[in-house]
């Protein structure tokens, strides 16, 4: 039997999802800036979770590569002149290039170590970046007007065009997710996320699914980057290699919605924009309040508001399960 | 079928596996005894790749698997329950019987439904197939880390301890169970401390005893022995 709740639930994510498919003709463009913001960051906390949730893998250096696919977006298009349409995919092949390499260092690291090691790496890059001729150096270097105007001539036609990528994106995210994880490979990913050793024994090629997870992440994690890059005007290594923004708003997003769940990272956005427009006046009672939440939820109830509610509801709003019967209902 | 010749796992001066020399014919039943701690299941991660021994080797049907990945032996036949359940708590047990019945062989879902639902039959969890594995109770854990092994198809099935804290009838039940695994020529080695259950089903005994095989024959033979009824003096008759 499916609840109320449950019915309930998917309507409302049926409704939020039409909502922001018509956003660009309904709303203001300041709206329409903060709904940017928060998709970007509903993809990379989707892309987090894949990583750290399913794949078991706590990086907490996932900003390396929204860096990583601004400044490879950027040499592309302004340095090397590129057309916006190739400028885009390779700079998607250079993160996926670093995330092999990356993952290649740190494959053998486990839990804390792992997560320090992962933000060691980010951060060397980020120095890295700062020092690269052409890319401006420590202040960086902004978006040439013309480049920004191949998005629309005027400011609120530029935010629309960007916000439908941006949105692209995360529903494409979404959906790649959602079918990996409706899959034979998904299921073994979801075995991984309980138990690693008895994921191990039941067949699951555990080193093969968590590297595939970080690895093929990371194209999607630059993608975000060069959309971050396109919202901004501009690159610099203290906001494209962004710790705070790009990984840990992202860890709270998906800690406090619900690790290794598809519906935690979306909850976990709207608490964390919420939040964010409520306490925007209060300076870093704003930061306090997030602190306090995520230490009460890692305390209380580790798998997240989506938990809390997956207990009552009894089922997940996104279907994954898979029946006894043929044909019967997830 | 399992060939296992000098070997050793010390835990720093630990030395919990020590020296152990161990062969399994097909079609066999080796059931092993041991006082706790004596390392047998320590023994069983070394089979499984769990654990990666300090020396020896490993042969599964004549080939070095001592190096081999823990799933690269799943798909060379080898299947083990652990002695504490490792269920993969947030699905359902219908899935996590399906996780071990399409990781290993490559097989999608809707091939491997029947399979599973004949797994779960035979394993007493049809009732249970949609419970979370979550919120089983600990006989329905142990019910379903049987069927989790018995998912990989394998011809070498590793139980640890598996009939702990079964009533009469119920352990009864486990043993039709093993018996029907057993008549489609499954090989089994059975680590139990419940001695009567044990000698229905195996063939054959070993005896740990410190990092050590201290007997090994007829389940009579080792049941008589002088060590082995020092070792088990009070415990069972
Ligand atoms: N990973 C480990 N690290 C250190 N010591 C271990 C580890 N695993 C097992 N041991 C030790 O090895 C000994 C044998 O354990 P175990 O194989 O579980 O015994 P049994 O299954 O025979 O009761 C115990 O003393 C245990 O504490
Ligand atoms: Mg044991």
């Amino acid at each position: 039997m499916t609840s109320g709740f449950v019915i309930f639930g998917r309507l409302a994510l049926a409704a939020g999802l039409i909502c922001l498919c018509i956003a660009p003709f309904a709303f203001t463009p300041a709206v329409l800036v903060l709904l940017t913001q928060a998709l970007s960051m509903l993809s990379l906390a989707m892309l987090w979770n894949l990583v750290a949730g399913y794949g078991n893998v706590m990086v907490i250096g996932q900003h390396a590569f929204v860096g990583i696919g601004a400044y490879a977006f950027y040499g592309f298009a302004m340095l090397a002149g590129l057309h916006m349409a190739v400028a885009l995919p390779a700079a998607m092949a250079v993160t996926l290039a670093f995330g092999s390499m990356v993952y290649a260092m740190l494959y053998r690291l486990r839990t804390a170590y792992l997560a320090v090691g992962s933000w060691v790496v980010a951060e060397t890059l980020m120095l890295v970046a700062s020092r690269l001729p052409g890319f401006g150096g420590g202040s960086g270097a902004s978006l040439p007007a013309n480049l920004l105007r191949t998005f629309g001539a005027r400011v609120p036609e530029r935010l629309s065009t960007i916000y439908i990528m941006v949105l692209a994106v995360a529903v494409l995210t979404f959906v790649l997710i959602w079918a990996l994880m409706r899959s034979r490979i998904g299921l073994g990913l979801a075995a991984l996320r309980d138990n690693e050793e008895g994921a191990a024994v039941a067949g699951v090629n555990t080193r093969l699914v968590r590297a595939a997870c970080f690895i093929l992440a990371a194209p999607m994690v630059g993608l975000v980057g060069v959309l971050v890059t396109l919202q901004e005007g501009r690159i610099s290594p203290v906001a494209s290699f962004s710790m705070l923004d790009w990984t840990i708003y992202v860890l709270f997003i998906v800690v406090i919605g619900g690790l290794g769940s598809l519906e935690g990272p979306i909850i976990g956005t709207l608490v964390f924009f919420l939040l964010r427009e409520l306490l925007q006046d209060y300076g870093t009672l704003y930061l306090i309040t997030l602190g306090a939440i995520s230490i009460l939820i890692v305390l209380f109830a580790p798998t997240g508001l989506w938990g809390l509610a997956r207990r009552k509801l009894g089922r997940d709003l996104i279907p994954l399960t898979h029946d006894p019967k043929t044909g019967g209902a997830s | 079928m399992l060939e296992v010749s000098q070997l050793k796992k010390h835990f720093g001066a630990l030395k919990v596996i020590d020296g152990v020399n161990l062969s399994v014919a097909r079609g066999e039943a080796l059931g092993i005894l041991g006082p706790n701690g004596a390392g047998k299941s320590t023994l069983f991660n070394l089979i499984s790749g769990n654990l990666s021994p300090t020396a020896g080797t490993i042969r599964l049907n004549g080939e070095d698997i001592t190096r081999a990945s823990p799933w690269t032996r799943v798909r060379g036949g080898i299947g083990r329950t652990f002695q504490i359940p490792h269920p993969f708590v947030h699905l359902s047990v219908f899935e996590n019987v399906l996780v071990s019945a399409t990781q290993a062989s490559g097989r999608g879902i809707a091939v491997a439904r029947p399979e599973v639902n004949r797994i779960l039959d035979l394993c007493q969890l049809s009732h249970r197939s949609r419970t979370l594995a979550g919120d089983l109770p600990l006989l329905d854990l142990k019910r379903l880390e049987l069927a989790k092994a018995l998912g990989t198809s394998p011809r070498l099935l590793l139980l640890d301890e598996i009939a702990g804290g079964l009533t009469n009838s119920e352990c009864v039940a486990l043993l039709a169970i093993l018996e029907t695994i057993k008549s489609e020529g499954v090989t089994i080695v059975w680590i139990e401390h419940i001695v009567h259950a044990l000698i229905k089903v195996a063939t054959r005994l070993v005896v740990l005893a410190e990092g050590n095989l201290i007997a090994n024959g007829t389940p009579e033979t080792v049941m008589a022995d002088a060590k082995v009824r020092d070792l088990y003096l009070g415990v069972e008759a």
